[in-house]
């Protein structure tokens, strides 16, 4: 009975801990500006997701290896420090965006000023971490973003023609759009595939396997966690997307300010709904921030061989906590400089699947490697799903910074 | 799958040109989008469906978002219609704001529905 608990809690944090302002930001736009058409990429990277999360999971259960760990072992300094520098870079950036999008919110539900609302949020997130153990840390945020659901129930409530729905999980490339807008078209993959696929998730999510001391049974856990609890997750995020198609596309919104997703459950639900979206996109934002400020502390731990975890005290890890409270505070100086959370959002972004291939290829090489993994290395399908997207990530971090700033954005 | 990805980055290098032709076409997007939030957000708190510092909070961002559009933008064209969006938001006039969405989208040119 307990170990069904376990499994429904680990799915239902997945569940909520799944969206983050990227995601938020680009669902919504891909439905206003491209309709159903990129719902495909959603449902495509949510599995190149479950699978590294799950190999990432297993490689931190049986080798006992973190994703950090790994990538000096097998890259070694001259590779693995460069992505060490560019991982840390962009998980403080993506921080930043998450700081910036919780004061957002939190502007948007009590009208105070958004530099005084980054600084209590920091300073409050900063005191969740110093004082929870990880997995209340964890299963909080994650349960709290459950509320999110109350996008997927808006989406039942607004009716959108299930069919056309159905069709955009066909990978597609429009053939009516012009040139111009499928540059956009483009851009909006890629990006779509770094939302999902940001790397702080697998640092994230292997460290918490080390933190919460995995054993070989608890690899059904890791499974389903990664496969049910990504994948119900993802449909948070693509309710998002048809939500924006049906209700803004034809109001001619591209949801430029974060807050305007909120709208997608206050017009079918009014001020009640409003209230739902905002706390649920509260929640699993500030979760991202925690998630990615602890991230880059783990991966320079790891990196150097430092000691590291939220289940040891702060001063019998000091580097590793030095090193958390200092990702914080930079995130938060990035907010109060008045950088727009969107930018912060395009950056992380972009950034992120430069990184991504760099990330996950240790991860790959390891989960074959017989002599850390023993009977739990990679099956035929876990090899054929990680490198054939391997091979995408490689494509897509080449073509990132080019149609970044051919598009400006997306927004050309 | 990955032939068309890398085509389109091709094809990207052609299209910067004619991008770059129509500059104020990201701005003119901005705008409208935001002219087109700020509309939906006054009929929605008319209808008592938002709370009132949601309201308030998002229409000074929108305010705040169309001033920089305004003080950016190269073109006369882009400042006029971004300086009559203001106006409309200040008067709380979401007709008036619809109706200077549905102008930008137009000038936006053709929208060939991806869907």
């Amino acid at each position: 009975m307990s170990g069904l608990i376990e499994i429904t809690l680990g799915i239902m944090t997945a569940v909520g801990g799944f969206v983050d302002i990227s995601e938020l930001v680009f669902a919504a736009q891909a439905g206003s500006r491209f309709g159903f058409a990129l719902i495909w990429v959603f449902a495509f990277s949510t599995i190149g997701i479950a699978c590294f999360g799950e190999m990432s999971g297993r490689v931190a259960t049986i080798a006992k290896q973190p994703v950090f760990n790994l990538m000096r072992q097998r890259l070694g300094l001259r590779i693995g420090l460069p992505t060490l520098i560019v991982s840390s870079v962009v998980n403080t950036i993506t921080c930043a965006a998450e700081i910036g999008g919780t004061a957002l919110v939190l502007r948007l539900l009590t009208g105070w000023p958004y530099a005084a609302l980054a600084v209590l949020s920091t300073l409050f997130l900063m005191a969740v971490i110093w004082l929870l153990p990880f997995k209340w840390i964890e299963r909080s945020f994650g349960l709290l973003g459950l509320v999110m659901i109350s996008f997927a129930v808006a989406t039942a409530s607004i009716h959108p023609d299930w069919g056309d729905v159905a069709s955009g999980l066909i990978p597609q490339i429009p053939k009516s759009l012009p040139v111009k807008d499928l540059v956009v078209f483009a851009y909006f993959v890629v990006a779509i595939i770094s939302a999902v696929m940001f790397p702080y998730e697998t640092y994230f999510y292997s460290s918490g396997g080390i933190e919460e001391n995995w054993k070989p049974k608890d690899l059904k856990v890791n499974l389903l966690t990664t496969t049910v609890g990504f994948g119900l997750g993802s449909l948070l995020a693509i309710a998002i997307l048809i939500n924006s198609a049906v209700l803004f596309r034809t109001a001619h919104i591209d949801p430029q300010m974060p807050g305007t997703v909120a709208l997608q459950v206050a017009i079918p639900f009014g001020a009640t709904g409003l209230l739902l979206a905002l706390f649920g996109m509260l929640f699993a934002i500030s979760g991202a921030a925690v998630e990615t400020g602890l991230s880059t502390a783990y991966s320079v731990a790891q990196f150097f061989g430092w000691e590291w975890g939220r289940y040891k005290r702060p001063h019998e890890a000091p580097r590793f906590t030095i090193a958390w409270i200092i990702t914080f505070l930079v995130a938060l100086a990035i907010v109060l400089t008045g950088i727009e959370p969107l930018e912060l959002v395009e950056w992380s972004i972009v950034f992120s699947i430069v990184v991504l291939p760099l990330t996950y290829l240790p991860l790959l090489l390891i989960a074959n490697d017989r002599k850390y993994m023993g009977e739990h290395i990679n099956g035929r399908l876990s090899n054929g799903i990680g490198w054939t997207f391997y091979g995408m990530l490689v494509i897509a971090a080449i073509a990132a910074l080019p149609l970044y700033f051919i598009t400006s954005g997306g927004q050309a | 799958m990955s032939f068309k990805v890398i085509s389109l980055v091709l094809l990207s290098g052609g299209a910067a040109c004619s991008l770059a032709q129509a500059d104020d076409l990201s701005d003119i997007r901005a705008i409208r989008s935001l002219t087109a939030e700020g509309s939906q957000v006054i009929r929605l708190a008319a209808q008592h469906r938002l709370t009132a510092a949601y309201a308030r909070a998002m229409k000074q961002e929108a305010r705040d978002q169309l001033v920089a559009e305004l003080q950016a933008a190269k073109s006369n064209r882009v400042k006029m219609l971004a300086g009559e969006a203001i106006d409309a938001l200040d008067k709380n006039d979401a007709g008036a704001l619809g109706q200077i969405a549905l102008r930008l989208f137009a000038m936006e040119g053709p929208h060939e529905r991806a869907d």
